[in-house]
């Protein structure tokens, strides 16, 4: 039997012709010195294009997980607002007994106040807590039931631990002279630090004194999991359980605006760097534009061999794939080796007291990867197939006279 | 195999700027199966448009081309790849072989195209590689051989999957005597012994001799050489 009778077998895999002659064209590319150059530049544009997305990803991730994580510490993880402040105890109950052992759950409330001197107050925020001073307010003394004003508001006012304070709320008390604010004396037990994003000032209260400042209205519980996911999971529970007596919220709904700004800022990051890839990538239709120039005659004949157009746009797409795909590699590993050496000698500074870190953290997150991967070889590939698609324009015929 | 070509008043003209070049004028044309036509004429006589166009490489302004009694001028445009590759095989007078690739795999590329594995490709470019005194030099690549070499691996190339037409298109326009006749001489044996139709454009009149039956390109038709006697 001659070998042109020979049934088709099924083969072991062995590369198409398609990629063989790509890569041979990879690698005659070398010595054509434009040719090679233009590649170069095609994959080089990718590698540095993906190497400063992973980094600008990782850096955002590093300063949005600080941030996130700084702001997330001084929320609280689940709200539950009562609609009937009276039903507050029956209510508080029946969180206990839904969320479990292990969770803690507190009264709080929290209004609009004045801290009142000589002459003139300050606007502050009235926070009433049950039992210690709440984590969310690093105390650098006590944390022992008592009112806690802000370490820069205290020097403000050069107070001390022990020193009279008073404070008035927005909730006037009804006098023969009419409404007038209501305002109470304590005496200052310590101070907290100061949370590093907050504008405004903030003052930490008994329950006991902040109900009598504030009232009943502003009364919620206030639930501690331990876990983030955890608290989202309880929250939609207890939605469920409580149905119209409470209102319940958790951390992601408080925080809202903050984290959509977190998801759009990287967004927008990932579009203005990736427009390094977009245009390393569009080299990519040049160089192998090129390559089909160059090679005009080749495709011809290979056109009366019987190669069809698709088959050898084929070829063209998986060089410039082969190229991109080296881009992305060389790339990739560039931004993560960088990322885990700026990281770990935190060699990115930040002046000392002007910001929440000192340092730029970098986090590289392998969804983040992923998409970058996706992304980049998306754009290749279409990039790759506008230079590719001269290739199957091109008539045998005309081919053939240039 | 062989097949028979038929040519039926077969026009083709290109545009020159403003003018209009009539290269084919109603040119019919008949080949048996099995035979060997040269095609004689000047350069510019459009010999090269006629197997461009038998080639299914170019479609006529005007005409039918039927081989082995299929209408190429009717075939959708995808089809005509599958045509050329069951059906011909192509000598230029260039060799027109890829610079990347040894001789061998030159010659393996039309079976690689038409989907055989490599080693089925492979056994048949030896095969022929070898009836064209060309083993020692199958894992060459074109710039290490010879024009006539060169030419010996493109005629190879043609006969990779016995094509049942064969066109050579000037294929020993760039030899010096000694190797085109050599050249010319394998065209003749291996077209004999695979039985190939083949339809040879020159204007070397001792090859044109060599062949069955000549004819003339003169003004866009096809008429019988004079003077010229057939072998």
């Amino acid at each position: 039997m001659s070998v042109l009778d020979e049934p088709r077998r099924p083969r072991r895999f062995e590369l198409p012709w398609t990629a063989g002659l790509a890569l041979r064209y990879l690698r005659s590319g070398r010595k054509d010195a434009y040719v090679s150059f233009l590649s170069a530049v095609a994959c080089g544009g990718i590698a540095l294009g993906v190497a400063a997305l992973v980094l600008a990803l990782a850096a955002l991730n590093g300063l949005q997980q600080a941030l996130r994580d700084e702001v997330l510490r001084r929320t609280s993880e689940v709200e539950v607002h009562p609609v009937d402040p009276a039903a507050t105890a029956g209510l508080e109950e029946r969180v206990r007994r839904l969320a479990g052992d292990g969770v803690a759950v507190h009264r709080q409330v929290r209004g609009a106040g004045w801290i009142v001197r000589a002459g003139g107050g300050r606007a502050v925020e009235i926070h009433g807590y049950e039992g210690a001073l709440p984590a969310s307010l690093p105390a650098t003394a006590s944390r022992a039931s008592g009112t806690y004003l802000s370490d820069r508001l205290a020097r403000y006012y050069g107070l001390e631990a022990g020193d009279l304070l008073q404070i008035a709320s927005t909730r006037p008390t009804l006098s023969p002279l009419g409404p007038v604010p209501r305002m109470r004396r304590t005496r200052l037990a310590g101070t907290f630090e100061h949370p590093v994003l907050r504008e405004g000032e903030l003052v930490a209260v008994p329950l006991d004194l902040g109900r009598d400042l504030l009232g009943e209205g502003s009364l919620r519980l206030v639930v501690s999991t331990g876990s983030l996911d955890g608290a989202v999971a309880l929250g939609e529970r207890l939605e469920r359980e409580l149905g119209g007596e409470a209102r319940v919220v958790t951390w992601r709904e408080l925080n809202a605006p903050l984290l959509l700004a977190l998801r759009l800022e990287k967004r927008l990051m990932f579009v203005a760097v990736f427009l390094v890839v977009l245009v390393g990538s569009l080299a990519l239709v040049s160089d192998l534009s090129l390559i089909v120039a160059n090679r005009r005659r080749e495709i011809g004949i290979l056109g009366t061999m019987g190669a069809r157009g698709p088959r050898l746009r084929r070829v063209f797409l998986l060089l410039g794939g082969i190229l991109a795909s080296l881009g992305l590699v060389i790339g990739g590993l560039l931004g993560v080796v960088a990322a885990i050496l700026l990281d770990r000698f935190r060699a990115v500074q930040l002046p000392g007291g002007s910001y929440l870190l000192d340092h730029v953290p970098f986090v590289t997150e392998p969804l983040d990867l992923v998409w970058v991967v996706i992304l980049t070889l998306a754009t290749a590939l279409i990039c790759s197939w506008i230079g590719a698609s001269k290739a199957t324009a091109l008539a045998p015929v005309e081919a053939l006279r240039s | 195999m062989s097949v028979a070509v038929r040519a039926r008043g077969l026009d083709k003209a290109y545009r020159d700027g403003e003018a209009r070049v009539e290269v084919l004028r109603g040119l019919d044309l008949d080949v048996g199966p099995g035979e060997i036509v040269a095609v004689v004429g000047p350069s510019g006589s459009g010999k090269s448009t006629l197997l461009h166009l038998l080639g299914a490489l170019d479609r006529p302004d005007g005409g039918e081309i039927a081989i082995d009694g299929t209408d190429v001028g009717r075939l959708p445009a995808d089809a005509l790849a599958d045509f050329r590759r069951r059906y011909l095989g192509f000598v230029f007078q260039f060799h027109e072989l890829l610079p990347d690739f040894t001789a061998v795999e030159n010659v393996m590329m039309p079976g690689r195209i038409a989907g055989w594995d490599r080693a089925r490709a492979n056994r048949r470019a030896a095969a022929l590689l070898a009836e064209a005194g060309l083993e020692a030099r199958s894992d060459h690549y074109p710039n290490e051989l010879s024009g006539g070499e060169r030419q010996r691996v493109a005629l190879c190339r043609a006969l990779c999957l016995e094509p049942p037409l064969l066109l050579a298109d000037e294929p020993t326009g760039n030899l010096d005597p000694a190797s085109g006749e050599r050249m010319f001489g394998l065209l003749l044996d291996l077209r004999r012994r695979h039985g190939t139709t083949a339809l040879v454009a020159t204007h070397n009149m001792a090859i044109a001799a060599a062949c069955e039956r000549v004819l003339r390109l003169d003004h866009g038709r096809l008429e019988p050489a004079d003077g010229i006697e057939p072998s």
